[in-house]
C-alpha cells in the first residue's frame, strides 16, 4: 500500500513538473524579434500583461491540482466526501473565479485592444509628411512602389522594387496593399505587424519605424508552393539616405519607363481612406 | 456467450416488450452483422477504427512535416526518403509535397480523426448505452452516416495522390488559391476530389447530429431526466445542435466553391485576377472574404465539435475516479451550451487581418473573450471534483487530468488570439499552431484516449494492460509538451506558419534549434502510439477479463454485460438517481448506480 501512496506522490508531481517545467521554459525564452516601431510596445504590453496574469492564474491552478491529487489520493483509511458542488457557497465560488478571470484578464485586454485597435493600428495617419507606398502580392514576390517627385502613382517618376522595402525612420508609413493573384499577407514582424493583401480588395497598413537597419519582410498565409520563399528585405534608413536612395532608384526608373506596359505599371490612384 | 444472450433477447424480448421496448432479432450474416450494420455500437467500433487509422496517416504526414522544417530538403534518415519521395529526385521532399502535407494533415486530423473518434465512435457507442436505449432512434440513417464517411475517407485519399499534386490550399482552402489550378498544382482534381470530400463527410455528420438529437430528446428510459443525463450525453447533445446548424454552412461552402472550380461561376473570384501573367477570364464579381466568413462559421464552432464531446467524456471519467459526484453537474451542463452558443457568434476573430473595421473587430473580440468565463467556470469545476476525492490513478484518470490541465494552457493561449492588436502579430504564426493543439491534441486526443482506456472493458469484455497505457500515457504526455509548448515561443519569435523552410529567415535563426527539439519529441510522440494499438491488440486476446462494471461505476452503461448485448438492454432500465452518486453518506457501498432501486423505498 504504501508503494500506491508513492506512486501517486511520484505521478502527481512529475505532473507539476513537466507543466512548471515547460511554463518557465516559456518564460525564459521569452524573445520577440526587435521592436522598431512607435506603436509596436502596445502589443509586447498587452501580451506581457496578459502572460504574466495567465501564468499566475495557471500557476495557481498546478498548485490546487498538485495538492488535491496527493491529499485526496486514494488510500486505505481515506474516502471520498460527498460533495455535489451546487451549494450556494459552491456556485458563488464559481461564479467569482469566473468573474475574476473576466475582470482581470478579458476586460483589461478589451479595453487596450479596442483602444488599440480602433485608435492606434487601424486608424490610418494623414497629413503632408506620411511617406505612401503602394503594395503589390504576387506569387511569390511583393512589389513596392514609391509615388516618386509628382506625388502621383502609376507615372513615370514611380519607384518600384521587387523584395525590397525601404523606408525612412521616423515618419509615418502608409501602405496600400492589393493582389494580383491570390491571398497573401505582409508580415513585418519588427514593427509587430501584418495586414492580408486580397484580390479585388484593398487594404491598409501604417506604422512608424524608430531604428535604421536591415530587417525581414514575409508572407504570412499559404499562397502556394512557393510562400515559403516570398520573403523580402525590409531596410530602415535615416531621412536623408532615404532620399538619396529614392534619387538613385528614380535615374533607372525614367529610362525603364514604359508607358504601354500595363503590367509593369500596375500601381493605381491614391484614394485615401479610413 | 454471444448467441446465448442473441437466443435470450429473443425469447423474452417480445414477452417483456411493451411499447418501445421491442426486441428485433440480431442480424444474422456477416455482412448485416459486421459491415452494413445498423447496431450503434458496431458502427461506433467502425467509425473507431477509421478514425484510428487515419490518425496515423496524420501523423505520419506531421512526421514528414517535422522532418522538413527541421532539416530543410535533406534527405529522411535511415533511407527512408527512398521509399516515400520514391521518385522525387534526390529522394528528399518536393516542393509541392509541404503545402500539400500541411493541408492533409490539417484536414485529416480534424474530419477523419477527431471529429468521427469523438462523434462518430464516442457519440454512437455511448449515447443509447447512456440513455438506456436499445439502438440509435434512426438505425439505418445511422449506418447511412457511417458508409457516407466512407467514401469521403477514399476521396481524401484520392485527392492526396491525384496526379497533378494533392490539394495544397491549407485545411481552410482559401480561394482564389484553392480554386486555380494556375494557382497551385493541387487545385486542379486535388482540390476538387477535396470538396467532395468534405462534402460528404459534412453530409455524415449531419446525419449523425440530427440522429443524436432526436435520440437523446425522444429514447431516455423512463426516469432520466434531462438532468439525470451523464454530461457526456449533454456534452453529445449540444455537440450535435453545432453539426446541425453549422456544417450545412460548410456545405454551401464548399458547393460553391465547386462551382466556381466546375462551372465557370464565381462566387469567391474578383475581377481582374492574373496568375503567373495569365488573365482569369472566369473571374468577375465575387469576392474571396464570402469564402473565409462560410468556412469560419462552419469552423469555429467545429472546434468547439472537436472539443466538447471530449470535455463530456472526461466529465463522466473524473467522477469514477474521484469517488466523488463531479461538481457542479448544472453548471457543467450551461457552461458547455454557453460555449457553444457563443462559438456561433466569434467566426470573425479568424479573419482580423482581412481588413475588418475596427468596431467589427471589437465585437468579435469581445465575443471570444467571454468564452473564457464558461471556460474558467468548467476548469474550476473539475477541480472542484477532485477535492475531496479519493483518487484512484488508472490509465484514463491521468489522460483526463492531462485533458484538464492542458485544455487550460490552450484556452489561456487563446486569450491572446482574441486581443485584435496582439493578434496582428501572432496571426499565422506558430503561436496559432501551438494554441490549436493544446486544444485538440492536448485536450481532445487526450480525451479520446482517456475514453478508450474507460470504456475498452464495456466494448470487449476485457480490460487493457494498465502498465502499458501508463507507459503509452507518459510518453505522449511528455513528448506531447515537448512538441507544442515550444511551439509558443516560436510563435513569439514572429516564425509564419506553414512554410516549408524556415532556415532562409534571419529573423528565425535564433529559433531553428527549437525545430529541431520539436522535431525529436514529434518522433518520439510519433512513435508512443503503436504502444497503445500493440495495447489494443493484445488486449483484445488476452487481456483481463472483466465484468459489468469493472471501475466500479454509476452510468447506465456499466449495468449491462460487457461486450452489451445486440438490444443493450433486457429490459429498459429505470432511473432513479442522479448520474454521478459516489460516496453516497450512509451507504454501505461507495456507488449507487443510476438505475438501482430509490433509496426511501
Amino acid at each position: 500500500m504504501s508503494s500506491e501512496n508513492r506512486q501517486s506522490n511520484v505521478l502527481a508531481w512529475s505532473l507539476l513538473v513537466v507543466l512548471g517545467g515547460g511554463l518557465l521554459t516559456v518564460l525564459l525564452s521569452y524573445s520577440p524579434p526587435v521592436d522598431i516601431s512607435v506603436e509596436g510596445h502596445r502589443i509586447d504590453e498587452a501580451f506581457g500583461y496578459t502572460t504574466r496574469l495567465i501564468t499566475i492564474y495557471f500557476a495557481i491552478v498546478l498548485f490546487v491540482m498538485g495538492y488535491c491529487l496527493v491529499r485526496f489520493r486514494a488510500r486505505p483509511g481515506h474516502s471520498a466526501e460527498y460533495i455535489e458542488g451546487n451549494q450556494p457557497r459552491h456556485l458563488l465560488m464559481t461564479g467569482a473565479l469566473a468573474a475574476s478571470v473576466f475582470m482581470l484578464i478579458d476586460m483589461r485586454l478589451i479595453a487596450t485592444s479596442a483602444h488599440d485597435a480602433s485608435e492606434i493600428f487601424w486608424k490610418f495617419p494623414t497629413g503632408k509628411d506620411v511617406v505612401k507606398i503602394q503594395v503589390l502580392g504576387q506569387q511569390f514576390e511583393w512589389h513596392f512602389r514609391y509615388a516618386g517627385p509628382d506625388a502621383k502613382f502609376n507615372t513615370a517618376d514611380d519607384v518600384e522594387t521587387t523584395a525590397l522595402l525601404h523606408v525612412p525612420k521616423g515618419k509615418p508609413i502608409l501602405m496600400q496593399l492589393r493582389s494580383k493573384d491570390v491571398i497573401h499577407s505582409l508580415f513585418l514582424p519588427n514593427v509587430r505587424l501584418k495586414q492580408d493583401a486580397i484580390p479585388g480588395r484593398q487594404t491598409q497598413l501604417w506604422f512608424q519605424a524608430t531604428a535604421p537597419g536591415d530587417y525581414e519582410l514575409a508572407c504570412a498565409e499559404l499562397c502556394g508552393l512557393g510562400h515559403y520563399k516570398m520573403r523580402g528585405q525590409f531596410i530602415v534608413d535615416e531621412p536623408a539616405d532615404f532620399e538619396a536612395w529614392i534619387a538613385a532608384q528614380l535615374k533607372d526608373a525614367e529610362e525603364e519607363y514604359d508607358a504601354d506596359d500595363k503590367s509593369a505599371n500596375w500601381g493605381w490612384d491614391w484614394e485615401a481612406r479610413n | 456467450m454471444e448467441s446465448a444472450s442473441n437466443g435470450h433477447g429473443h425469447e423474452h424480448g417480445h414477452e417483456h416488450g411493451h411499447g418501445g421496448d421491442h426486441i428485433h432479432p440480431p442480424p444474422s450474416n456477416f455482412l448485416t452483422k459486421y459491415v452494413f450494420s445498423t447496431d450503434h455500437k458496431v458502427i461506433a467500433v467502425q467509425f473507431f477504427c477509421m478514425g484510428f487509422t487515419m490518425f496515423l496517416v496524420g501523423g505520419l504526414f506531421a512526421l514528414l512535416l517535422r522532418w522538413q522544417i527541421a532539416y530543410p530538403f535533406q534527405p529522411l534518415p535511415f533511407g527512408l526518403g527512398e521509399v516515400i519521395y520514391a521518385s522525387a529526385p534526390g529522394h528528399t521532399m518536393p516542393p509541392e509535397s509541404y503545402p500539400t502535407l500541411v493541408t492533409m494533415h490539417g484536414t485529416v486530423m480534424v474530419f477523419f480523426v477527431i471529429i468521427p473518434l469523438l462523434t462518430g465512435a464516442f457519440g454512437n457507442y455511448l449515447i443509447p448505452l447512456k440513455i438506456g436505449a436499445r439502438d440509435m432512434a434512426f438505425p439505418l440513417l445511422n449506418m447511412l452516416s457511417y458508409w457516407v464517411a466512407v467514401p469521403a475517407g477514399v476521396l481524401i485519399i484520392m485527392a492526396f495522390l491525384s496526379e497533378a499534386g494533392g490539394p495544397g490550399a491549407g485545411w481552410t482552402s482559401y480561394p482564389p488559391l484553392s480554386a486555380l489550378p494556375q494557382a497551385s498544382p493541387g487545385s486542379g482534381a486535388g482540390q476538387t476530389l477535396w470538396l467532395l470530400s468534405i462534402f460528404c463527410v459534412g453530409w455524415s455528420s449531419i446525419m449523425g447530429g440530427i440522429n443524436y438529437l432526436t435520440t437523446i430528446i425522444n429514447l431516455r428510459a423512463p426516469g432520466m431526466s434531462l438532468t439525470r443525463m451523464p454530461l457526456s450525453v449533454w456534452a453529445l447533445f449540444i455537440t450535435s445542435v453545432l453539426q446541425v446548424l453549422a456544417t450545412p454552412v460548410l456545405a454551401a461552402a464548399s458547393i460553391l466553391l465547386l462551382f466556381d472550380k466546375l462551372l465557370g461561376t464565381s462566387f469567391f473570384l474578383p475581377a481582374g485576377i492574373n496568375v503567373g501573367g495569365q488573365a482569369i477570364a472566369q473571374a468577375g464579381g465575387g469576392n474571396p472574404l464570402l469564402f473565409q466568413h462560410l468556412f469560419w462559421f462552419y469552423s469555429h464552432p467545429a472546434v468547439y465539435i472537436l472539443v466538447l464531446p471530449a470535455m463530456g467524456l472526461v466529465s463522466d471519467i473524473i467522477p469514477t475516479f474521484t469517488r466523488k459526484p463531479i461538481f457542479g453537474y448544472k453548471a457543467m451542463a450551461y457552461s458547455m451550451a454557453a460555449i457553444a452558443g457563443l462559438g456561433f457568434i466569434v467566426w470573425g476573430h479568424h479573419m482580423f487581418q482581412a481588413g475588418m473595421n475596427p468596431y467589427v473587430a471589437t465585437s468579435f473580440m469581445v465575443a471570444t473573450m467571454v468564452i473564457a468565463t464558461p471556460s474558467s467556470v468548467k476548469v474550476f469545476n473539475w477541480l472542484g471534483s477532485l477535492y475531496g476525492g479519493s483518487i484512484r490513478f488508472t490509465t484514463p484518470m491521468l489522460c483526463c487530468l492531462a485533458f484538464v490541465s492542458m485544455f487550460i494552457i490552450g484556452g489561456l493561449s487563446g486569450v491572446f488570439l482574441a486581443a485584435t492588436p496582439v493578434d496582428i502579430f501572432f496571426h499565422d504564426t506558430y503561436y496559432v499552431v501551438a494554441h490549436i493543439h493544446y486544444v485538440v491534441f492536448g485536450g481532445s486526443v487526450f480525451g479520446i484516449f482517456a475514453g478508450l482506456y474507460y470504456w475498452f472493458p464495456k466494448v470487449t469484455g476485457r480490460k487493457m494492460s494498465e502498465f502499458w497505457g501508463k507507459v503509452h500515457f507518459w510518453l505522449s504526455f511528455v513528448s506531447f509538451n515537448g512538441v507544442f509548448f515550444p511551439m509558443h515561443i516560436l510563435g513569439i519569435g514572429g516564425m509564419m506558419r506553414r512554410i516549408a523552410d524556415p532556415t532562409i529567415y534571419q529573423h528565425l535563426a535564433p529559433l531553428q534549434s527549437w525545430n529541431v527539439y520539436i522535431t525529436m519529441f514529434a518522433v518520439v510522440l510519433g512513435f508512443s502510439q503503436f504502444i497503445v494499438i500493440a495495447n489494443i491488440a493484445v488486449s483484445l486476446l488476452r487481456g483481463e477479463r472483466v465484468g459489468e462494471n469493472p471501475w466500479e461505476a454509476t452510468t447506465l452503461e456499466w449495468t449491462t454485460a460487457s461486450p452489451p448485448p445486440y438490444y443493450n438492454y433486457l429490459q429498459i432500465p429505470t432511473v432513479h438517481h442522479p448520474p454521478y452518486e459516489f460516496s453516497v453518506p450512509g451507504m454501505e457501498s461507495d456507488y449507487i448506480v443510476q438505475s438501482a432501486p430509490p433509496r426511501s423505498a
